[in-house]
């Protein structure tokens, strides 16, 4: 690519010189050969077309030296007395004087029109640039973009060597790294107040939202008036862009913000009520066995020991959920995949859940040679505790949970169906929010923190697959996972 | 199974390092009720100069000491005693059960947890340490029977073919009924060095070995699976 800002010139000018002597040479060898079928003033075209070629080629000083040398050959070798600079018929004398002035004015004027039309050409193409870098800019999602882009665009329009200046935890960031010559305070007098840029040599040119200076272009070299003005579009266009970036930052900023703050008061009142509760019974229990031992039947100690263990676990589990909300909610889980065997993880799953099952008939069917599946164990293990504990938290006791997996041409899917009371329609989506709880109306039902439906959905997501809530026709619902499947390869057995 | 009986009547040290003072309690009296004898650490240093001295036969190590890496720890209680090291650590850091159990560690148990479920894990490496190493000979596990030596197998009375791998997996797993084998040690042993990154290679043996013992993975009778970490057989 050329660069934009430099003028364009069609033919160094000793190439032009250089062009002119051999156009001018060959048409003297053409006008010899031709002499003895023309009238050597027909044959002065010749030379006049030759001179329009070298000006609509090359520059006037090289068009005018054309016409002298034209002129001269002509005069030398074509004009009687032969070979002389003399000229004996005065019509030869006006036929050149003639030659000499319209070949001037050609000259000149093909000259200013390659002028012209390289200078439309230059200002299309300087155009298509801008045009181009106007829609990069728009659609930059980032501040460190737009200054790549703009970064780049200066390098294709300027030859001369520039610096882009950042500032990075108040310390100005230079890129090429090497920092230019001129001391770095002084740059950052200008950082600060952009009006001082005629302190410096070179030209600085600073994009500026919001009354801050967000980086600065420096050239130290000087630049015409038309890069100058380049590099001012150019910077204008990366400031306005800057701008919008920052103002969408800002709307992204205060939207997390309000959902930070839901999120802490949800958090709260769920810290305050859902581990209160079983820390009440817990020391409620406790402190009893420990007033009232010796009057307490052997039973009934008992029984309160068994709620202090009860409600310990049930403390467990929502510490545990809460754990695993606050790493989702930061993004900060790593999927530690394996190979692993769904059947292992079911066994597993209804290993932790065998208290919470006792009271229900679990009908269980994987179909045969279901493959290993790429997956972190542990966190699809979780996501089905989640949706089994609810299953059993719903289903009345000796009701049905039905756990099946099926393998589809793309997918590894379980479906996990109950005889509770149902999801409504307009709560099939909602169940899977944040502390969304669906309520009953008989309050015999135990509701959970509204946090282990939206862990399942986060972690089976996190392996790019999906659940859904389907109703059971039956009564109750389904809860129906889908999880990609992946290619096994076959190792050594043998 | 059948255990020595003069072993059931030596009185087994144990030694407990956990920095807790009400865990430290409740261990303690509770393997104290079991007729243990109970031996306290609060520290890594302590524990370490105990180890030498006291000729323990199981130790309990709980991962996060404050003066000292429970890996470290574990490493270096391994130079000086072959006595069994239960671990015990918070939940969420399969990591670092893992690494427990390839630097030497034989069992683990997850806070919080209930005392039965650390006594059942107690007293299986503690058979395990007194009956190793294990006597080439025929051992039953239910209706399973396994010839260490003519390496045959028999469910019931029937004879069960079983390939190498297939055997040399139930042999390393049926050798130490109880104890973790991790996903890495088993690799290393049945396909060597360079496949212990291979876990499908496992996965696919296990899967084989669990249809011809007839062991539904649902509800194991022989190989149980330890989510993220490894297997163990029942014990």
């Amino acid at each position: 690519m050329t660069p934009l800002l430099t003028v364009t010139k069609a033919i160094s000018p000793i190439k032009g010189y250089l062009l002119a002597t051999l156009t001018m040479t060959g048409i003297s060898l053409v006008t010899a050969l031709l002499t003895p079928l023309f009238l050597h003033t027909s044959l002065l075209m010749l030379f006049m077309a030759g001179i329009v070629f070298i000006s609509a080629k090359t520059a006037l000083g090289p068009a005018i030296y054309a016409s002298a040398l034209s002129f001269t050959i002509f005069n030398f070798f074509f004009t009687e007395p032969y070979y002389t600079l003399d000229i004996t018929h005065r019509h030869d004398v006006a036929t050149l004087v003639l030659f000499i002035f319209v070949s001037l004015i050609t000259g000149n004027l093909a000259s200013k029109m390659r002028l012209a039309i390289a200078e439309s050409k230059q200002a299309l193409e300087r155009q298509h640039r801008f045009f181009a870098f106007s829609q990069k800019m728009t659609s930059a999602m980032n501040a460190a973009l737009v200054l790549d882009t703009l970064q780049q665009a200066i390098q294709h329009s300027l030859s001369s060597a520039f610096y882009l200046i950042e500032k990075n935890q108040q310390e100005l960031v230079f890129t090429p790294s090497t920092p230019p010559s001129p001391s770095i305070s002084l740059l950052e007098t200008i950082w600060e107040n952009p009006e001082n840029s005629e302190l410096i040599d070179g030209e600085v040119i600073a994009l500026r939202t919001e009354n801050k200076t967000r980086a600065l272009i420096y050239v130290p070299s000087p630049l015409t008036e038309e890069q100058s003005a380049a590099l001012q579009t150019f910077s204008n266009l990366a400031a306005l862009a800057l701008q919008r970036i920052l103002l969408a930052e800002d709307l992204e900023a205060s939207r997390r913000l309000s959902e930070t703050e839901q999120l802490r008061s949800a958090l709260l009142s769920s810290v305050s009520h859902d581990l209160r509760t079983p820390l009440s019974s817990i020391i409620g229990s406790a402190s009893s066995l420990l007033e009232y031992q010796e009057k307490l039947t052997a039973d009934d100690q008992k029984q309160l020991l068994l709620t202090v263990l009860d409600e310990s676990q049930r403390l467990d589990r929502h510490i545990q959920n809460l754990l695993d909300m606050t790493r989702f909610g930061q993004g900060k889980v790593t999927l530690n995949r394996d190979w692993v065997d769904i059947r292992d993880i079911i066994a597993s799953t209804l290993y932790r859940l065998r208290d919470a099952l006792d009271s229900c008939h679990l009908n269980i069917s994987v179909q045969d040679n279901i493959p290993i599946i790429w997956v972190h164990g542990l966190l699809i293990e979780q996501a089905l505790v989640n949706i089994i504990d609810n299953a059993a938290r719903v289903t009345p006791a000796d009701g049905d949970i039905d756990i099946s997996v099926k393998l589809t041409t793309t997918s590894l899917d379980i479906d996990i169906s109950d005889n509770g009371p149902g999801i409504a329609d307009h709560e099939k989506v909602k169940i899977f929010d944040m502390f969304y709880s669906v309520t009953h109306d008989d309050s015999e039902t135990k509701t959970g923190t509204g946090l282990g439906l939206a862990i399942s959905k986060g972690m089976i997501a996190a392996h790019s697959g999906n659940i859904e809530v389907i109703d059971n026709s039956s009564g109750g619902t389904i809860m129906h996972i889908t999880l990609p499947k992946h290619p096994v390869v076959y190792g050594p057995q043998e | 199974m059948c255990t020595d009986l003069k072993n059931e009547h030596v009185i087994k040290k144990i030694l407990i390092i956990e920095d807790e003072p009400q865990i430290r309690q409740f261990l303690r009296i509770s393997l104290e009720a079991q007729t243990y004898d109970v031996s306290l650490a609060v520290t890594a240093k302590e524990a370490i100069a105990f180890s030498e001295s006291l000729h323990c036969d199981l130790i309990i190590l709980d991962l996060g000491l404050p003066d000292r890496d429970g890996q470290d720890v574990i490493r270096i209680l391994r130079k000086q005693t072959q006595a069994p090291i239960i671990v015990l650590s918070v939940r969420a850091s399969e990591d670092e059960k893992v690494r427990a159990l390839d630097s030497g560690a034989n069992d683990y148990v997850t806070k919080p947890f209930g005392i039965s479920e650390l006594m059942a894990r107690v007293r299986a490496l503690i058979r395990i340490h007194d009956n190793q190493p294990r006597p080439h000979a025929i051992i039953h596990v239910d209706n399973l029977t396994v010839n260490t030596q003519t390496r045959e197998v028999w469910l019931d009375d029937h004879s069960i073919h079983l390939s190498r791998k297939e055997f040399a997996l139930l042999y390393e797993l049926i050798a130490t009924p109880g104890r973790i084998l991790t996903h890495q040690q088993l690799l290393k042993q049945i396909w060597g060095e360079h496949f212990m990154t291979e876990t499908h290679y496992l996965r696919i043996l296990v899967g084989h070995l669990r249809q011809k013992l007839n062991d539904d993975p649902m509800q194991p009778k022989f190989i149980i699976t330890v989510q993220g970490v490894g297997y163990r057989f029942k014990f």
